[in-house]
């Protein structure tokens, strides 16, 4: 069966695309997927550092579009998780350097060999987002629970529709409950009635995922952190299991309750 | 200057004419730039914008010469107008059967009645009423050529701007209630007025 592309993108910078495509990617592969993340943010790449791959890189995604190397020579594999594959961006090169026409072949190539096809998308909405979801199936779009970060996510959207990528699931991340609680924050129900798309996940804010990216390392391998538990839970999503969005911290104490009682009535 | 000048809009191609030049200089305008650039043109569809009124006789011919040039013209207000992804099934209302996401922007001649949401930095701009079947938070503009009794209503009303006719209003700074029910936006004194909406409401007679 040929595999699943999906892009992750969010139009605004800083809301965790990179870090959730290494995890939910991660995730995947621990599922015994072959995975490969594809970093399509040319110029300015980083998923390789989340990864810790950064010193294993000899050719870049540009080198392969190009037929500068064949497209096995420039996948990294991972140095923890058996079939968990990076194909990384060009750091010299700029985003024109790569056509959408191209991206649509490289993925139609990828999808041969992997069970999943995870692109990470540059922030913003020009030629590096247009190279981003040109081979796509199906999108992922991420939003932190703020005003800014929200409205590019439905920007985003727009986007998404008008060129024909109508599968798409939102994915809420860095949310501070404590904050919700009081009221400082937008919750998840502000968010999606706004957006109107499918919640795949709710992902706390979690001081864990810093501290793992400088290191290199992945918050769903190192266990005991809340942000990790739930990147699992979206990768078992993404996989077709059905599992409801109410976790632990997604949603206050009494609606916890009924969902315990709801379960068993 | 030049009167008469071909403009990009986003992905729409406008026909933009300043004031009320004779039909010959509209004409002999399109003309030439069309020729300048031969088969950049071709098949394409034009949108007639005029800064004024325009009278039918004059849209007319303009419409006969594009159509020699092999171009279509669109104008508002009338049956053929539409915009890629909108229909409007007839006369001068523009049905938008889906959600305005930001950076979206619905322009018709007529009024607009939008079956879904606008949502922040998405723009509604109608010569006529805007009415959204949803929650209006992004901008709306009623009246956009000057009918100043336009109005706005929404499901729910809470918006960025409102503007009617050449009257602009803002939402309030901070924190404010807004009502569980339908809202209708209006002129009275030169003033927007925002109300809650219930049948009959003298703002829309």
């Amino acid at each position: 069966m040929p595999g699943r592309v999906m892009v992750v993108t969010s139009g605004k910078g800083g809301v965790g695309k990179t870090t959730a495509v290494a995890n939910i990617g991660a995730a995947l592969a621990l599922r015994g997927k072959r995975v490969v993340l594809v970093d399509a943010d040319i110029g300015l790449r980083n998923l390789d550092v989340v990864l810790g791959l950064e010193n294993r890189i000899v050719y870049d995604l540009v080198d392969v579009v190009e037929g500068a190397c064949r497209l096995k020579q420039a996948l990294v594999k991972d140095k923890r998780i058996q079939e968990l594959y990076l194909l990384p961006a060009s750091q010299s090169r700029m985003k024109d350097a790569v056509r959408p026409e191209q991206m649509r072949a490289l993925c139609e190539e990828l999808r041969k060999d992997f069970d999943y096809i995870i692109v990470d998308s540059p922030a913003g909405i020009e030629r590096g987002f247009q190279n981003a979801i040109a081979g796509a199936d199906e999108a992922i779009v991420i939003t932190t629970p703020d005003v800014a970060a929200v409205r590019d996510a439905d920007r985003v959207i727009g986007l998404l529709e008008a060129s024909s990528l109508s599968s798409h699931k939102l994915v809420i991340n860095r949310v501070r409950m404590d904050m919700v609680r009081k009221g400082d924050m937008l919750d998840q129900e502000d968010v999606v009635e706004i957006l109107a798309i499918e919640l795949l996940g709710v992902v706390p804010e979690d001081e864990k995922v810093i501290i793992s990216t400088n290191k290199g390392e992945l918050v769903v391998t190192e266990g005991g952190s809340a942000a990790g538990r739930e990147f699992i839970r979206i990768a078992r999503r993404i996989d077709g299991e059905e599992i409801p969005i109410t976790e632990e911290e997604g949603k206050g104490f009494m609606d916890w309750l009924k969902g315990i009682f709801g379960r068993r009535g | 200057m030049n009167r008469v000048n071909f403009k990009g809009e986003g992905d729409k191609v406008l026909l933009v004419i300043y004031g009320n030049p004779a039909i010959e200089e509209i004409i002999s305008s399109i003309r030439e730039k069309v020729e300048s650039f031969p088969g950049f043109f071709a098949g394409m569809e034009v949108f007639l914008s005029p800064d004024s009124e325009i009278d039918g006789d004059k849209v007319e011919a303009i419409r006969e010469e594009m159509s020699r040039l092999g171009l279509t013209l669109r104008y508002g207000n009338s049956r053929e107008a539409r915009t890629d992804g909108f229909t409007s099934p007839k006369g001068s209302t523009l049905i938008v059967k889906r959600t305005l996401r930001s950076g979206q922007r619905v322009e018709y001649d007529g009024d607009i009645v939008v079956l879904g949401d606008v949502n922040p930095g998405a723009e509604v701009v109608a010569s006529g009423n805007v009415i959204v079947l949803g929650t209006l938070r992004g901008v709306a503009h009623a009246g956009s050529r000057g009918k100043v009794d336009s109005f706005v209503l929404a499901f729910k009303l809470m918006p960025t701007q409102i503007r009617i006719g050449r009257v602009v209003s803002r939402a309030p700074e901070g924190e404010y209630k807004v009502p569980d029910g339908p809202g209708i936006a209006f002129l009275r004194d030169g003033e927007v007025i925002v109300e809650d909406y219930h049948p009959g409401h003298p703002a829309i007679v």
